[in-house]
């Protein structure tokens, strides 16, 4: 017992010690672990404020900072979405930070599509810059909805059959309510917004073999009466002339 | 023998007493829907002003969660001939104006005022708006509501055919609005090219049907929109409201929107939104510049439900040959009875 307590002390010191030296050890690599998990969290909230609809709240979610890829948000939102004419409450990111980033990029772009639109030219000869080969794109939802923007102001109504761009983003849950309950009941119409049961699919297949068989006997109709009027032609124009009636002279 | 001379004289006059006893007594109402408040036959149709409760959206904090609440809200309803379910003018009665119309047309078409450009989006101004098809007023009402604060509020040049539906809704559906010029008894087309080569519009609205779902074709045809458009600003917009329940392929709206194009030529565009609050009613939005119509920074909360589904549903407009209806061709009610077909042979 004695012998125990004599050395507790230094046993302590000992655990203190080899905690710390581990504790060091291990900082560097959870701090560079913990720093990109926020980055991620506050760029999931910007967008999903901006598929809500929440575009005010931009500022407030968006991770701070002078680099690019913090300011492409509310570039998105002030040079292309709904385009600022006033002063901006966001500054231009600092030239010397990644200045050939996909976010720095974007932001040249949209400056160069809000200068053509008050030019009144319809869009930019570039497409939309999309990640390099080995960048990641910071922000996919948001690139989504706005290729999905370009989509329809360029090839418009032509090209609004299919789910486009945000059907590409496949597993985004917020997306694909917009798409499903808003995007493809407006673009075909109320009927498209539900997956009908098997009564109002039978009923509807029923309707149109209906219009098939009308349109069918309709023109089965018209086809006797033209036979008809044919044949009566055909008789008259055969009939023979009854010889003129004798007469005294 | 007296008696029976008298027979005639009684006989007519049962008769002539039971005929005004039947048009005293019987109800010579036409249509009596629930809630019908009055009904009045004008000389060009049956108008009524009817009082229900519809299932109206619960207002959300986003604008994508709109369809997540809903609760009774009491309405005004003013319809026409045929209309059973639907109307052509409407009056929410509950005291929270910002709730507008619920989402309606009338909302959509209010954003025009906030496209970029417009007076509202800059430093002084009110919109200068011609109404094609005034009916009650309440898309005025909208405006008005939406307008920023410290300014007049639109100044609208209204039309109605019917005199009678302009005094009805005064009577019965709600005051009109204020800065109101009101040209009733003519036809919008008639007004439309009446009107002075200096009459200029920041916004011109097409809201004209008959019978329910018709648009007359004088107010459909190409003579017509060009008629409109050399009275439209230089960053002024036409917004024509149209029935789609086929989506955005139906012919009518197709037909209609090429017809808009062909009025504003090649330095124009015309582009598609459609109403999914309330399926089966688009927006046509026409503008004399290539460029999408966008929404200024600043759009009120009141309207940020349709502004949001602007951003996200706006379709350019891509006609295709034979669309354009002309005063000589515009088989306006064929493609509206299209229209109403397509979805049940869908």
């Amino acid at each position: 017992m004695t012998a125990r307590r004599r050395s507790s002390p230094r046993l302590a010191l000992a655990a203190w010690a080899a905690a710390v030296v581990c504790t060091v050890g291990e900082l560097v690599p959870v701090r560079e672990a913990c720093a990109d998990r926020p980055t991620a969290g506050m760029r999931a909230r910007v967008e999903e404020a901006f598929v809500d609809g929440r575009i005010e709240l931009l500022e407030r979610l968006a991770e701070p900072g002078e680099e690019p890829v913090s300011v492409e948000p509310v570039a998105v939102r002030d040079l292309f979405w709904r385009p600022v004419t006033g002063p901006r409450s966001w500054k231009d990111p600092r030239a010397d930070l990644d200045p050939t980033s996909v976010s720095a990029r974007r932001i040249a772009w949209l400056r160069a599509h809000a200068a053509a639109r008050l030019r009144g030219e319809a869009a930019v000869a570039e497409p939309y810059p999309m990640p390099t080969a080995g960048e990641e794109d910071p922000y996919p939802r948001l690139t989504a909805w706005v290729l999905d923007r370009l989509l329809r102001e360029t090839e418009g109504s032509d090209a609004i059959d299919a789910d486009g761009p945000l059907g590409a983003l496949g597993s985004d849950e917020l997306t694909e309510y917009w798409v499903r309950v808003f995007r493809r009941p407006a673009f075909a119409g109320p009927g498209a917004d539900a997956d009908p049961d098997e009564g109002t699919r039978e009923k509807a297949a029923s309707v149109r073999a209906g219009i098939v068989r009308a349109k069918t006997w309709a023109a089965v109709a018209v086809g006797v009466w033209v036979a008809v009027g044919g044949l009566l032609l055909l008789l008259r124009g055969r009939r023979v002339k009854p010889p003129p009636p004798p007469t005294d002279a | 023998m007296t008696l029976r001379r008298h027979v005639p004289t009684v006989v007519a006059a049962l008769t002539l007493a039971g005929s005004t006893a039947a048009m005293l007594l019987v109800d010579p109402t036409l249509r009596r829907d629930p809630g019908q408040l009055v009904e009045v036959e004008t000389g060009y149709q049956t108008i009524r002003i009817v009082e229900g409760v519809e299932d109206g959206p619960t207002p959300q904090d986003a604008p994508l969660r709109v369809y997540t609440g809903r609760r009774p809200v009491p309405m005004r309803y003013f319809r026409f001939d045929e209309d059973a379910t639907s109307y052509q003018s409407v009056v929410v009665l509950e005291d929270e104006p910002d709730r507008l119309t619920l989402g309606r047309y009338y909302d959509h078409l209010a954003l025009g005022a906030w496209f970029s450009g417009m007076p509202w989006t800059r430093a002084a101004g009110d919109p200068r708006v011609l109404l094609v098809g005034y009916c009650g007023g309440t898309l005025h009402r909208v405006l008005g509501h939406v307008a920023p604060e410290g300014r007049d509020g639109p100044d609208v040049l209204g039309v109605e055919l019917d005199p009678d539906v302009v005094t009805l809704a005064r009577e019965r559906l709600a005051p009109l609005p204020t800065r109101l010029t009101l040209r009733t008894g003519e036809d919008g087309r008639a007004v439309v090219e009446s009107l002075g080569a200096d009459d200029t519009f920041d916004l011109v609205y097409v809201d004209a049907y008959a019978r329910t779902q018709y648009v007359p074709f004088q107010v459909a045809s190409l003579e017509f929109f060009r008629a409109c458009v050399r009275h439209l600003a230089p960053t002024g917009a036409v917004g024509v409201n149209v029935n789609a329940s086929a989506g955005l392929s139906g012919r009518l709206l197709r037909h209609l929107a090429s017809t808009l194009a062909e009025a504003l030529g090649p330095e124009g565009s015309v582009w598609l939104a459609p109403n999914r609050l309330y399926g089966g009613s688009a927006t046509i939005w026409g503008v004399r510049s290539r460029v999408a119509p966008r929404l200024g920074a600043v759009v009120p909360a009141a309207l940020s439900v349709p502004a949001y589904l602007f951003d996200r549903l706006l379709v350019r407009h891509v006609p295709r040959p034979g669309e354009t209806l002309t005063d000589d061709r515009a088989p306006t009610e064929r493609l509206a009875d299209e229209v109403l077909r397509e979805p049940e042979a869908r």
